[in-house]
């Protein structure tokens, strides 16, 4: 009887922030629309185009990350300094970790814009849909892009190359 | 420890562990495939973190009842279930935080106010699943220092390991073992003593006390050391002194020690009274 009462109790606090606390938080922290919006990451810039979407506490403004929606697409941005190679490089570092993601295969490479930098990009296609990685560096700092969803029509990454052109390096 | 197929706790520990064992590799194989040099040493290192607590089992020996087998479960507990969990859970609060209070207050807060409270009831409840599970091995509060140590140091190696290849990856510089290197330093040798091994020893006491004393005021003793960790943890994390007060890496570090060291002296007083207040255990055959 003691160990059932102790299984359940110790059950009950690990599944509490396991699942519970998490469900909570989707429950209650419905993604916005942050559209037209400007956000900062560590020196980095962007204006959101319109109906794109967001959780709050997946902006981290500190750390250089954040986690938009655009249409049914997750687009994970992180910017860090300083950095001393170039975007080839920080593309290939990018797909070298894509790579060893179970279920996840490299595509062709792709041309990715910022707002007046050049970056370097792969696509990828993994188990349940598809995605692609920007990589930008300038002025010592890094940004990268990774965008992933079930189905990335083209009207989704028309919408994601817009949100890219407006990346701005030391705009802040 | 015999498995035993009617027993309740026995079988919460196996599905829990087994579950976040397979998370656990999950989230971590792939980082440690793609920067394999760095994964071998961030693991070779923290794995190090073991070595103080098996030579404070044997200095503790005679005094100690709970079989290698107990220490070896907390262990485990706390490097997947426990590590799993306060991932989820913290990064949880993390959102339901900043969508109370903006993202800014949240990341700076978050620290403080959620990751204490998961880790450390989780870490918690892996001692009390243990003790269940060893009930009647339990000689004294001894036992419990070294089980919640045991049990906050799996979670401490894994943590540490997380941030070595978090860094490695942060750094986007290949597979170099530098950042592992500078973490070890940082979180292994500046800040390991005091960090999850010893907080857990703390919740560990309590609950050995709780076990051994069976009372309502040894409950709420126990429930009260678990409390007083949350508290020190927070501590701990939070932004407090982290400047130094303005007087460079000297500052940085009286800090960083005037954080962690009470939780250092609450262990040393609770190992010398422990010693001083219970008998030897009674040598005998061990699991």
């Amino acid at each position: 009887m003691r160990s059932l009462a102790v299984a359940a109790a110790v059950a009950a606090a690990v599944l509490l922030f396991a699942l519970a606390v998490p469900l909570l938080n989707k429950a209650v922290s419905p993604t916005v629309d942050v559209g037209g919006q400007r956000f900062t990451l560590a020196g980095v810039t962007v204006v959101l185009p319109e109906g794109t979407r967001m959780r709050p506490g997946q902006y981290r403004p500190e750390s250089g990350r954040a986690e938009f929606l655009v249409g049914d697409a997750e687009v994970d941005i992180a910017v860090a300094g300083p950095y001393g190679f170039d975007a080839e490089y920080l593309a290939g570092e990018m797909a070298r970790l894509l790579e060893a993601q179970p279920g996840v295969r490299l595509t062709e490479s792709r041309d990715c814009a910022a707002d007046g930098v050049d970056g370097a990009g792969r696509g990828f296609v993994t188990e349940t849909g598809a995605g692609f990685a920007c990589a930008f560096v300038h002025g010592g700092t890094r940004a990268e892009v990774t965008a992933r969803g079930a189905s990335l029509d083209a009207g989704t990454v028309d919408r994601i190359d817009e949100l890219l052109a407006r990346l701005a390096f030391g705009a802040a | 420890m015999r498995p035993d197929p009617t027993s309740p706790a026995q079988w919460t520990a196996a599905l829990l562990i087994g579950a976040a064992a397979i998370l656990l590799l999950y989230n971590t194989l792939p980082v440690a495939l793609a920067y394999p040099r760095a994964g071998t040493a961030a693991l070779v290192l923290f794995a190090l973190f073991a070595v103080p607590f098996a030579v404070m089992r044997r200095r503790l020996a005679g005094h100690l009842a709970l079989p290698a087998a107990a220490l070896a479960l907390g262990l485990v507990w706390g490097a997947t279930v426990a590590v799993m969990t306060s991932l989820f859970g913290s990064r949880a609060l993390h959102g339901l935080l900043a969508t109370a209070h903006g993202p800014a207050w949240a990341e700076r807060w978050a620290p403080v106010l959620a990751a204490p409270l998961v880790e450390e009831v989780v870490k918690a409840a892996g001692v009390v699943l243990v003790v269940a599970i060893f009930w009647g091995r339990l000689h004294g509060v001894l036992d419990g220092i070294v089980l919640g140590a045991f049990c906050g140091a799996g979670f401490q190696i894994v943590e540490g390991y997380a941030f070595a290849m978090s860094s490695t990856v942060v750094n986007r510089a290949g597979d170099a073992v530098a950042p592992v290197v500078a973490v070890f330093l940082v979180r292994g040798v500046l800040a390991g003593l005091w960090s999850h091994a010893i907080f857990t020893a703390i919740a560990g006491a309590g609950i050995a006390y709780a076990a051994t004393r069976r009372t309502t005021r040894a409950a709420w003793v126990a429930a009260g050391s678990v409390a007083g960790v949350i508290v020190l943890h927070a501590v701990w994390n939070s932004p407090l002194l982290r400047d130094g007060l303005g007087l460079g890496s000297l500052g940085v570090l009286g800090g960083i020690m005037l954080k962690g060291l009470p939780a250092v002296l609450i262990v040393w007083w609770l190992v010398r009274w422990a010693r001083r207040t219970e008998a030897p255990v009674a040598v005998g055959p061990r699991a």
